[in-house]
């Protein structure tokens, strides 16, 4: 009994350090387990009348969560979990990186949940072996977050515009699904494009190209003809009216003697007022996938937003 | 016979006087005696009468000869003979033609009988520039135009450079202005939700006096309203009462449009500026639109002046191109002939520079701002 207090001692004091952001574990699977474990001592140690109750409650989740998504909510079908299970294991064979998923019940905000994420792809990637992308969600506090190891931070680009538009890449179908609670369809989506993501950037060394800018610079293009023309109708203009310089007076200001100018009325009447109210146009948020915040560093990409 | 026309000869050589614009007096070009223009005035008054007297008298024979029906009324109104004084020779004027120079023997010459009455000029703003600062001022205001055609400044030759007395109208008047705005103040609160503006209606009204010095028209037919009107200002300040002796050897004309018939472009001009005037007054608004105005000319005078103005004369292409300068500031004006040719290279040159600056500027921005 007493070696048993000190061994759940011992545990709850290691992952209390690494506590959310610097998991342990060798696999997604491990990395549920031991979070799962620091839920449970501490549960043992503040609520022993619950303890059995929440063993049982912990088994289940367990069960629940599959080899590339945890399920830390219990919310999720066994069902479920086995399809996303399979279309993420699909996509990392596709992608030849790990893709993985966490569903938490946290309440992270934004910075709590970058950390996460980040440690989070840390160690999926340190049991892949070749790099990971990762999302996590938190159920409670409605956030999102999708991370790389360092290995892939490469794969979403440069810098931090062309990783803002990766995150985009990947989350602008996924957010609707979950807001509409279709987490199958959703972690399905995200397998595929970051897989698609992986392959691309483990085939070519380099970051796909999400963004199709060909209407935009078929814009641009067209608006430089438009100015140039411009340019070139108003320099003619100006070369051709430089040829004369007649012109019949419209004024006779050179004959107006300015200290003779003597303003003897001059009244402001106020007449009425109107109101117009316009509303304002909402900028578009991170509600349409689009990302708002980010916690990516020199070993970590990606970034999250809200759904 | 006596001359109907006087010459201003040099009392000490009998050569042809001119007035120099340099040193403001009349001078032999002969024998460099300089004379005073009051000493002149004097000498010549004698002879101008008697010279007037003589027109008037050749002008009984024109009415003669016309009632034989050689001759229209018209024709014998527009034409008028004199006799050069210095060669006899017959010349041939216009009914406008105060001042002109002998086609024979070039000797500035004087029609005094159009100095009389009511057609004699209040003021006179005598030649500042010379023949040879004209053409100089020709030449520069050919440069900076990129659309000349070579040819022109290649072969071209001035042909003809005429110093000429053109009458003008200088209407003196205060004006009592007065103007009615419709004015709006903006105050723009902006909530999460909405932009409220909030929109102030203001009627102005403003009343102003101002006086007007020596507004200019041309009393000319023969001179176009436009190029009068380029060739200005005037500088008043070296304006001086009128004296026939700063007409020496230039041409001068006598009215032919009357006041009262430009006096709608005065009126309009005047009423522009007080409009203008008006309108400074009521600036800071973040929208001012004029509903009416009201000008009313009090005190109103007009005068008679002769000002200088250099004709120009060249050819290109069978084409004559006139131009005109102020003999006083050297404001040159006139119109060019444009080369479509170049017209046309420039344009395309325009096209490209501007299309790949604005490309490459626009190309960066929309970058910056994440577009592509």
């Amino acid at each position: 009994m007493k070696t048993n207090k000190l061994y759940s001692l011992l545990l709850a004091f290691a992952f209390s350090v690494s506590a959310l952001f610097s998991a342990a574990a060798l696999s997604p699977e491990m990395v549920f387990a031991a979070q799962n474990q620091q839920t449970q001592q501490k549960q043992q140690k503040t609520q022993p009348k619950q303890q059995a109750k929440q063993q049982s409650k912990t088994a289940q989740q367990q069960t629940n969560s599959g080899k590339y998504i945890i399920d830390r909510t219990g919310t999720i079908s066994r069902a479920d979990i086995q399809k996303i299970d399979a279309a993420l294991a699909e996509a990392s064979k596709k992608g030849g990186t790990t893709i993985a998923v966490t569903v938490l019940n946290q309440g992270l905000n934004e910075k709590g949940i970058g950390a996460y994420a980040n440690s989070f792809a840390d160690n999926c990637a340190k049991a892949g072996g070749n790099g990971a992308i990762v999302f996590v969600q938190d159920v409670k506090s409605r956030k999102w977050y999708i991370a790389t190891d360092k290995k892939m931070k490469p794969a979403f680009g440069k810098d931090n515009k062309a990783n803002k538009e990766h995150v985009e890449y990947i989350s602008t179908e996924i957010i609707p699904n979950l807001k509409s609670n279709d987490l199958v369809k959703a972690y399905s989506i995200f397998g595929e494009k970051a897989s698609e993501l992986a392959a691309f950037y483990n085939r070519t060394g380099d970051a796909m190209d999400v963004v199709d800018t060909t209407i935009e610079k078929i814009i641009i293009a067209v608006l430089a003809l438009i100015i140039g023309y411009m340019y070139a109708s108003t320099r003619r203009s100006s070369r051709v009216a430089a040829m004369s310089n007649v012109a019949a007076a419209s004024g006779a200001s050179h004959y107006l003697d300015k200290s003779s100018f003597n303003l003897y009325a001059s009244n402001d009447s106020y007449l009425y007022q109107t109101v117009t109210v316009v509303p304002r146009s909402k900028s578009s948020d991170d509600s349409d996938g689009g990302m708002s915040f980010s916690s990516s560093d020199d070993d970590h990409g990606g970034g999250g937003g809200s759904y | 016979m006596a001359s109907t026309a006087v010459s201003y000869k040099c009392p000490s050589c009998d050569a042809p006087l001119a007035f120099t614009p340099k040193n403001g007096k009349v001078t032999c070009e002969y024998c460099g005696t300089e004379f005073e223009a009051d000493v002149i005035e004097q000498l010549f008054s004698k002879k101008e009468e008697d010279a007037a007297k003589q027109q008037a008298a050749e002008d009984a024979k024109w009415e003669r000869r016309a009632s034989s029906g050689e001759y229209s009324q018209d024709e014998i109104d527009a034409m008028r003979v004199f006799t050069c004084s210095s060669c006899g020779a017959e010349l041939v004027a216009d009914d406008n033609t105060m001042a002109t120079e002998c086609c024979y023997c070039g000797n500035p010459t004087m029609l005094p009988g159009r100095f009389a009455g009511d057609i004699r000029p209040d003021f006179i703003i005598p030649f500042k520039l010379t023949k040879k600062d004209a053409v100089a001022k020709l030449k520069e205001f050919y440069n900076g135009k990129d659309l000349l055609p070579d040819a022109f400044t290649a072969n071209n030759r001035v042909e003809d450079i005429q110093g000429m007395f053109v009458p003008f109208w200088l209407f003196d008047t205060t004006a009592n202005a007065s103007a009615v705005y419709n004015a709006t103040s903006d105050a723009v609160v902006t909530t999460s939700d909405e932009i409220i503006t909030t929109t102030s209606h203001y009627r102005l009204d403003r009343s102003a006096t101002m006086a007007f010095e020596r507004v200019p028209a041309d009393g000319s037919n023969r001179m176009q309203d436009e190029y009068m009107d380029s060739i200005e200002p005037f500088d008043y300040s070296e304006m001086v009462p009128f004296s026939s002796q700063y007409m020496a050897g230039y041409l001068a004309d006598k009215y032919d449009v009357s006041a009262e018939s430009v006096e709608p472009r005065i009126n309009e001009r005047i009423e522009n500026t007080c409009c203008d005037m008006l309108n400074d007054t009521a600036s800071g608004w973040d929208s001012c639109e004029e509903e009416n105005h009201f000008v009313i000319k009090e005190n109103g005078t007009i005068s008679y002046a002769m000002v200088p103005v250099w004709i120009l004369t060249t050819r290109y292409q069978d084409k004559p191109y006139t131009f005109m300068m102020n003999g006083q500031t050297g404001k040159m004006v006139g119109s060019l002939p444009t080369d479509e040719d170049k017209k046309a290279s420039f344009f395309r040159k325009d096209f490209i520079i501007g299309t790949v600056a604005s490309g490459v500027v626009a190309g960066a921005i929309a970058w910056m701002i994440g577009f592509i």
